[in-house]
């Protein structure tokens, strides 16, 4: 059951929010929040009853984990092993569902034996709510959660916005918002705000993302099918993906925030206007914010202080000194966040060639070279980006390969229009891309648009308020009957079997 | 060197500007390999190593000079804290 359902919006939602009331009412918040960990279950159950038993193992073992480590505070060497216990069992269930056949190919190159896969589905959501988990034993190793009840725990770790796609959460940023609520449960300001911010969510994928995703399906499609494709062609693709997945992800993590604000626990911001990055670094602090805080946290922090640690120790010099801290760290970091995301060779390329950007990008401030004005920053970002999502998106590294080369290497480029086969009605494509490119650097983003009733557990950055300018949110006749019209567009699109891009990884 | 100084002086920016509050997401200058240099410079400087719960656990320069004093470092500025605006 995905959030771009008349299953979600019309009966599970309305279902839950009673529910949840009701819950509230009778038996204050402890009775809400137990209500939303039944709710959870059963909306992860709509997929399969044996994900959904999947997901109760996983959170129960993580839960008694977490005790196990917190109780040996004082004996760290034990603390430490349960702690490597715990992220190699939750590593082995992710990698059995996630990487066997990926693993089996491999060693079916490397020894020339014809292994078959294993016939495997892959639980929605895993690598989300196995990495929540895996922050939570981490943070527990530090002293850094606290102990709660199943029940609170089994919120935090599967909350029903969040189990499937994100924002990662941490137990703490959810925990803060458990403990001592003495608001109402039924308030129809955050029901408002809640609604208001799933709409804008909804409109974002089901009428934006879902209108330029054909354009980028024909252009690759196209090419997987062998096809010759124009410069103009490759482009036109390529940049409709990327727009598309920035309208089905953002899309997706505002109805997570929105459905948060609704049940009474705000989400981290995972989005925050990416499109307007001026450098790679930048991009990254605004694009999939919570998985970028994730691998920085417990990736690129650890790699970078042990490699600062054993280049002080050699007395390295500024160079060895700069790949031990930055370089290295932060190449090993996008690699593993690549990988994260599927198990293929093109998700580990996409992941280097993102880990070289910010690695040139860490060296270029390191050296003092001087800064390059704002706009070529931004145009040096898109091309990465744009170029790194054609691997992200093609389904080998080949048709990802010539896809590049169409775009990039003058010698291949084929003209417009000439010998291109694949057929794809350039005008609307470039129309669309046009609309949509303005819409991203442009308007004011979600949180931005929704500045008085902050909506995230994140705090409200300085300049949300002036970024919003006249878009900002407060209500009106006029502003409910704009919003109502973008529900209606948006229930009217509803239909088609769409799913979220993030609900593959 | 007192502690904003070894701080700024790795940012780029005046100890002045500093205080128990700064950190990453209020000091522009602040990235992820200034951070892991800032805390370089300051177990360089005053002579101790932090574990890495305790560099996870930092959220300002407010929590790093607490760490510090925990660990018995006589901080300079001790007397003349700044607190946050």
């Amino acid at each position: 059951m995905v959030f771009n359902s008349f299953e979600f919006i019309f009966v599970f939602l309305p279902l839950a929010y009673l529910g949840f009331v009701l819950a509230h009412r009778l038996a204050g918040w402890t009775g809400a929040f137990r209500f939303l960990v039944v709710a959870s279950l059963v909306f992860y159950a709509q997929w399969s009853v044996a994900f959904a038993a999947i997901l109760v193992m996983s959170v129960v073992t993580n839960y008694w984990l977490g005790n196990q480590i917190m109780a040996r505070s004082d004996r760290p060497d034990r603390a430490w092993t349960l702690l490597l216990l715990g992220i190699g069992l939750n590593l082995v269930a992710l990698g059995y569902f996630k990487y066997s056949n990926f693993l089996i190919d491999i060693a079916n190159q490397l020894t020339g034996a014809g292994a078959s896969h294993i016939r495997l589905l892959l639980p929605v959501g895993i690598s989300f709510y196995t990495f929540v988990q895996i922050g939570y034993l981490v943070e527990a190793y530090n002293g850094r959660v606290a102990k709660v009840g199943l029940d609170k725990f089994s919120l935090f770790a599967a909350f029903f916005p969040c189990v499937t796609a994100g924002p990662l959460v941490l137990q703490r940023e959810m925990l803060e918002q458990m403990q001592d609520r003495r608001d109402e449960a039924l308030d129809v300001q955050r029901l408002a705000v809640g609604l208001t911010m799933f709409g804008i969510g909804l409109f974002k994928k089901v009428f934006l993302a879902d209108s330029i995703g054909p354009f980028a399906n024909t252009v690759f499609d196209g090419a997987a099918a062998g096809e010759a494709l124009s410069v103009s062609i490759a482009w036109l693709g390529a940049i409709a993906y990327a727009l598309q997945l920035y309208f089905d992800f953002s899309g997706y993590s505002d109805m997570a925030l929105g459905l948060g604000i609704i049940f009474g626990l705000k989400l981290p911001l995972n989005f925050d206007s990416p499109f307007k990055a001026t450098s790679i670094s930048d991009f990254w602090r605004r694009w999939h914010m919570t998985m970028t805080r994730f691998f920085t946290t417990y990736i690129y922090t650890p790699l970078a202080i042990s490699g600062m640690r054993s280049a002080g120790a050699r007395n390295s010099g500024r160079f060895e000194r700069f790949m031990m801290t930055g370089g290295v760290p932060a190449l090993v970091t996008f690699l593993v966040a690549g990988i994260w995301h599927g198990a293929g060779w093109t998700f580990a390329v996409y992941g280097v060639i993102h880990g070289v950007a910010i690695a040139i990008n860490l060296g270029w401030r390191e050296a003092r070279l001087p800064q390059p004005p704002a706009v070529v920053g931004w145009l040096l970002t898109m091309a990465v980006v744009v170029s790194g999502l054609v691997v992200f998106r093609a389904p080998t590294l080949d048709l990802a390969g010539s896809i590049l080369a169409c775009m990039w290497v003058p010698f291949l480029m084929t003209p417009p229009d000439a010998a291109a086969l694949v057929a794809l009605d350039q005008r609307t494509a470039l129309a669309t891309i046009v609309l949509l490119g303005a819409i991203v650097l442009l308007m004011p983003n979600s949180q931005q648009i929704l500045h008085r009733h902050w909506i995230s557990s994140d705090a409200m950055p300085a300049t949300a308020r002036a970024a919003a300018g006249l878009m900002s949110w407060r209500p009106s006749l006029a502003l409910s009957v704009g919003l109502a019209a973008t529900f209606a567009i948006a229930i009217a699109s509803l239909g088609a079997d769409s799913t979220f891009v993030y609900y593959q990884f | 060197m007192k502690f904003y100084e070894i701080v700024g002086n790795i940012l780029g920016v005046d100890a002045s500007s500093l205080n128990e509050g700064s950190n990453a997401t209020n000091v522009p200058q602040w990235d992820s390999l200034r951070h892991i240099e800032v805390i370089f410079a300051v177990e360089s400087a005053y002579q101790v190593r932090f574990t890495m719960p305790e560099i996870a656990g930092l959220r300002n320069l407010g929590d790093m000079r607490q760490l510090l004093v925990s660990k018995n470092v006589a901080l300079l500025e001790v007397n003349a804290e700044r607190k946050i605006a």
